[in-house]
């Protein structure tokens, strides 16, 4: 009965302890902290953030030819947080578009079209969206039309 | 008695081979048409049968017509007339209703196709019909 008695008092006990310890660590929400180095933290991301939209801005600008403006971020659209690997990939498309544009301007010069510059093209365009690879081969249509490119093409036409 | 039967026999398979020849194409045919490629620049279109830009005469190895979509639905157009004129044109991810059109081309059908300023293909007709001449 002792034993009994006993037990249920070291159970009561547990039980007030436990309450207690909620009380002091859990009871009630408080106010979050403002923690310096979280917020120091965020303010390098954010300027990583800008200074990745800038550098895109400037290969926009520079490396790709006029009609790239149109895939550079307005002025008005807040810079996004862009990863490394996005960075790459644009790099990537502006040498894509840098190519292209040369291969039509070298079909253009040398007056001839031929299959080869066909693979060349639809290689060098592989990642470019269907507008910017029309925009791309226009000068050429344009020069086809004029007579001033013979079309020494096969295969595939002219894509 | 023999010898005259097969007479008869050869001079009536030979009458129907000669009928067959003379009355098959030319005088109980339907109607046949020819459509040299034609191009016009101003406007900026181009039309013909297939068949006749592939035959249609021994002194033009020039002519041609030629319609290509691939798997990114980008269609291409190109003709070139009889003397070398030649007009092309394409779009980048057509609509389907173009790539329907290129893709119903039959080798001996009908083609006809406009493009704007920038060489986009802006229309593309084609037509099978018993009136263009089979390919030769």
């Amino acid at each position: 009965m002792t034993s009994r008695a006993n037990w249920i008092a070291i159970a009561v006990a547990a039980i007030g302890a436990g309450g207690a310890g909620f009380a002091i660590g859990y009871g009630w929400p408080r106010e979050p902290i403002e923690d310096p180095a979280a917020k120091r933290l965020l303010s390098i991301t954010e300027k990583i953030a800008v200074d990745v939209a800038g550098i895109q801005n400037k290969m926009a600008n520079t490396e790709a030819p006029a009609h790239a403006a149109v895939a550079a971020p307005s002025a008005s659209t807040p810079p996004a947080p862009v990863a490394a690997r996005d960075i790459r990939a644009e790099q990537a498309l502006a040498q894509s578009r840098q190519d292209a544009n040369g291969i039509v301007s070298r079909g253009i010069s040398s007056g001839r079209w031929t299959d080869n510059d066909v693979r060349e093209l639809r290689s060098a365009m592989t990642g470019l969206s269907g507008e910017e690879k029309q925009f791309i081969v226009t000068p050429l249509l344009q020069a086809i039309n004029a007579q001033q490119v013979k079309l020494e093409v096969e295969h595939g036409g002219a894509l | 008695m023999k010898k005259m039967n097969g007479d008869r026999v050869f001079k009536g398979a030979l009458l129907t081979l000669v009928s067959m020849l003379v009355f098959s194409d030319s005088l109980l045919a339907g109607e046949k048409l020819s459509y040299p490629v034609n191009i016009n620049l101003t406007t900026r279109e181009a039309s013909g049968d297939l068949s006749t830009a592939r035959s249609g005469s021994i002194y033009d190895a020039k002519s041609k017509l030629q319609c290509t979509v691939n798997s990114e639905n980008s269609v291409t157009c190109q003709a070139t007339n009889s003397s070398g004129t030649t007009a092309s044109c394409m779009k980048y991810q057509a609509p389907q209703a173009m790539v329907n059109a290129v893709m119903n081309l039959e080798s001996d059908g009908y083609l006809y196709f406009q493009w704007d300023a920038s060489g986009t293909c802006t229309y593309v007709l084609t037509e099978t019909s018993s009136h263009w001449a089979p390919r030769k």
